[in-house]
């Protein structure tokens, strides 16, 4: 309850706002004279009675016309509490604008033409407060003086229905009003002080309901900890990620997360001017060092270990739309998350909502306004949470506020890349189609030998052929990876990517990878698909311990390697391989042979027939 | 001192933190203008508190030649003190400048040709600038990242959407932005802000012989108002029940309701 509440006045145009905050500044004392004395002045040289409106439209424009077409702010004091009092514009073509005032709002005043009731515009305001979600909002029923009779029956009748009437419209967004109140904003009636001339209004007058609304209540500190890197910043060796704490809190020694790369580290400091901090809460402004040189970057979402975001590429978002452009398939737009700025497609319009109606627009309506759910589909990965407040942007400009509906992590959603050069046409080319004989044995079974032998012959003989031995992927795309049971499955998974990549591009790839799991082959196998051969080269273990070219066996019975295949771990015997190689009964030259003849085999049957050239 | 001023102050502090380092990466070069009024002193306080101790851009003032002695001093002395990298930037005569403004708008005119200029030759994509909403009409109607044209004209009726933080994040081929990270502020935040910072003031500011400076301009165009008010503790406690406007005192304001409108129309900050 520290800080201004800020109170946004919405409503239809021409229904009264800004008279109406232009007399709440006069009646609280917060026009200074010589103000009040231009405002009189202003509004004579126009041949106007007394217009309160120009305490707000200061442009000229806006005098001239009378009609607010940016959002301004005024600040007033009632009961020692301050408030800032936003003006927003009630025309359509503004809305923008008036987005632009209300999305701070802790509470809302709507403004209804007691004569006009609800119109188009009110409802837009309403929903666009549902959007915003502001907790308090009070209606109040504006030009009361203008309803004939207005002490009797007739002035509480109309009154009584413009209530009713306002009521089911926020209800129907799922707000409700706080308050109601009958106001004259160009006499005075109901807004400082309660009106002799409405005696069947026995409530509040508005100052004092406007007492009563609270700045909205920071949970944040109990949500997970989520800090938007906004720059990096080098001060000598060290580097600082600089950001604001969204929600949670961040301390000295937290292992924290950096999303979306997934690389962990410890916070190292907390950096400050004047003073470094060892804590930091929502709202703060950090500087984040890390106890390990990790790369981040601005856009990156700092949260603890045990709790980070969803990573996505795909999503839905619901979009209110500010833009006369309305979004298009297949158009390429920007997500905005926090400081992450990402190009993202639009793969699909879900669907589109007028929020005067709360039905489909009619075809040929004003897109400004609408409220569209779009499919997006980003080119990188982005952090974010679910109900996340977004932005769409179009040339560095914000188009739409958007919250970010249904997310789809990482991987759940990947759209297939539609070559236009197809496996057949490759086939055609190179005279045979590409596939993947996965070599797996005990070490020293002579699975390199043979792949090393077979790449050579089928080259030799014209074929597109590589052969790619497991382990040498360590030195390069798995060098970030151990030998536990997890690194090495994972090895075995990037290996499988890999020759499947390879064999997509038209190659005989020939895998020399120990791989003893059989639940490490399967999934290979169902990495690379039909184009992949199990060759189980066969050689028993004290043939293989016998050979120990490297010395690994003798090495692995002294303890120096744990876990060792054939040792210390388990080797699966493939239960169905589609070829067996067995180096302990032939010579290699026989195996290697074999090997050959059932490569070019394999490779003609996978390419159609008639695209088989005379390659052997 | 109540626990909740802190606590507002904490929140417009870290605002101010967030848009400083935005704007910062999103638009280099950029640069501060400082015209040592209390407003422009605390965005610099601001910037270090953001860049942890140092003010990484080019601080700039638009001379006319006309500041008060005691403005000057105080000039040197702070970017002596903090180490900055100040760039005074002498503004062309009153003589080249739109002969149809009135007579109390010509400074303004004059530094706002005297940006342009430097703008031209320095290609600066970012002006940080401390003005706040509540002083003025139609700077309560500005945007935190606002773009300019090329000529540095502002549109007011184009302005970009802001909300939850967001805001242009592209500048307009051939434009630059003003940044404006004090937007939110009012006159008593940022006295409550240099209070609490200890932040220096020019000494102009306090009450002597019963007059004080409540805005500084040009020693022409700028009167002192009658005060009592020799503490900022005083100044504060002043402007709880005065119900003058701040820029009282700078008779450029007062010549015509459209003359401020049309000096920011033309790329006044």
């Amino acid at each position: 309850m520290s800080r201004d509440a800020r109170i946004v006045v919405l409503g239809h145009v021409d229904h009264g706002k800004s008279t109406l905050i232009g007399r709440l500044l006069h009646d609280t004392g917060a026009l200074p004279p010589a103000r009040i004395e231009e405002i009189v002045a202003s509004s004579r040289r126009r041949g106007l009675a007394t217009e309160w409106s120009f305490a707000l439209d200061a442009l000229q424009d806006e005098r001239d016309q009378a009609v607010t077409i940016d959002t301004t702010r005024v600040w007033f004091r009632l009961g020692g509490r301050r408030y800032v009092i936003i003006d927003a514009p009630g025309h359509e073509e503004f809305l923008a604008n008036a987005m632009t005032g209300a999305s701070d709002a802790d509470a809302a005043v709507l403004v209804v033409d007691a004569e006009r009731g609800v119109e188009d515009q009110t409802r837009r305001h309403i929903y666009l407060l549902s959007l915003l979600d502001v907790a308090h909002v009070i209606v109040a029923v504006n030009k009361i003086d203008a309803v004939s009779e207005i002490r009797s029956g007739r002035g509480r009748e109309r009154f009584a229905a413009v209530a009713g009437a306002a009521r089911a419209a926020l209800e129907a967004v799922g707000v409700s009003a706080h308050a109601i109140v009958p106001v004259s904003a160009r006499d005075g009636d109901n807004v400082a002080s309660r009106s002799p001339r409405t005696p069947w209004y026995d409530g509040p007058p508005l100052t004092e309901l406007l007492a009563s609304a609270a700045p909205r209540r920071e949970s944040a500190a109990h949500e997970p900890l989520r800090i938007r890197v906004q720059d990096v910043y080098r001060r000598g060796d060290e580097r600082v990620a600089a950001g604001t704490v969204r929600s949670g809190r961040i301390r000295i020694g937290d292992e924290l997360r950096i999303s979306p790369s997934g690389k962990t580290a410890r916070v190292a400091a907390l950096r400050a001017w004047p003073r470094d901090a060892a804590s930091a809460g929502p709202g703060e402004a950090v500087g984040v060092v890390f106890d390990a040189p990790v790369y981040v970057d601005r856009g990156d979402l700092l949260a603890h270990e045990a709790s980070p975001p969803p990573v996505v590429r795909s999503l839905h978002v619901r979009a209110c739309w500010f833009d006369r452009d309305p979004p298009h398939v297949g158009e390429t737009l920007r997500l905005r998350a926090g400081t992450a700025d990402v190009s993202a497609r639009v793969t699909d319009v879900l669907g589109a909502t007028d929020p005067r109606t709360l039905e489909a627009p009619e075809h040929g309506a004003a897109t400004r306004g609408m409220v569209y759910a779009l499919a997006l589909q980003t080119t990188v990965p982005v952090a974010l949470d679910e109900d996340e407040r977004c932005a769409i942007a179009r040339r560095g400009v914000p188009v739409a506020a958007a919250h970010a509906l249904t997310l789809h992590p990482l991987g759940a959603n990947l759209f297939a890349v539609s070559h236009l050069v197809n496996a057949t046409a490759r086939a055609a080319r190179n005279g045979h189609a590409g596939l993947v004989l996965w070599l797996t044995g005990l070490p020293a079974a002579g699975k390199t030998t043979i792949a090393m032998r077979v790449e050579r012959e089928l080259f030799q003989r014209g074929y597109q052929v590589y052969a790619l031995d497991g382990d040498a992927m360590r030195t390069g795309l798995s060098n970030d990876l151990d030998f536990s049971a997890e690194g090495r499955s994972e090895n075995i998974r990037r290996v499988a990517e890999v020759a499947k990549l390879l064999a997509d591009a038209g190659t005989i790839t020939l895998i020399s990878l120990v791989s003893p799991a059989a639940a490490d082959r399967a999934r290979a196998r169902g990495i690379v698909g039909a184009a992949f051969h199990e060759v189980y080269v066969d050689a028993s273990l004290a043939t293989c311990e016998a050979r120990d070219p490297k010395d690994l066996y003798k090495r692995a019975r002294a303890g120096e390697i744990p876990g060792f295949t054939g040792i210390g771990a388990p080797y699966d015997v493939p239960a169905a391989p589609d070829l067996v190689l067995n180096t302990e009964r032939n010579h290699v030259d026989r195996t290697v042979a074999d090997a050959v003849e059932y490569a070019v085999r394999a490779a003609r049957l996978r390419a159609a027939p008639a695209s088989v050239g005379g390659s052997s | 001192m109540s626990d909740s001023f802190l606590e507002e102050l904490d929140d417009l502090e870290a605002g101010a933190v967030a848009i400083v380092r935005d704007a910062y990466r999103l638009f280099p070069p950029s640069c501060v203008l400082w015209s040592m009024g209390k407003d422009s002193t605390a965005l610099l306080w601001l910037m270090r508190k953001a860049f942890l101790g140092a003010v990484p851009m080019p601080v700039v003032q638009l001379d006319t030649g006309m500041e008060l002695p005691e403005v000057y001093e105080f000039r040197d002395r702070i970017a002596r003190a903090w180490n900055l990298d100040l760039r005074v930037e002498q503004c062309p005569p009153e003589e080249s400048c739109d002969p149809s403004l009135p007579p109390q708008s010509r400074a303004a005119a004059r530094k706002t040709e005297g940006l342009r200029a430097m703008l031209a030759r320095e290609g600066y994509r970012a002006v940080f600038v401390g003005i706040r909403r509540d002083e003025q009409s139609t700077r309560a109607k500005e945007r935190v990242v606002s773009p300019r044209t090329l000529d540095g004209g502002w549109s007011v009726r184009e302005q970009p959407p802001e909300f939850w933080g967001y805001t242009l994040s592209e500048i307009p081929h051939g434009g630059h932005v003003r940044v404006h990270p004090l937007l939110a502020w009012t006159e008593l935040d940022v006295w409550r802000y240099t209070r609490r910072e200890s932040i220096p003031i020019v000494p102009l500011y306090l009450a002597r012989d019963g007059m004080r400076y409540r805005s500084l301009g040009e020693k022409n165009i700028t009167l002192p108002v009658p005060s009592g008010a020799t503490t900022i503790d005083a100044i504060i406690e002043e402007l709880a029940t005065t119900r003058e406007p701040e820029r009282a005192g700078r008779t450029m304001d007062h010549e015509s309701e459209a003359s401020f409108e049309r000096l920011r129309a033309g790329g006044y900050m």
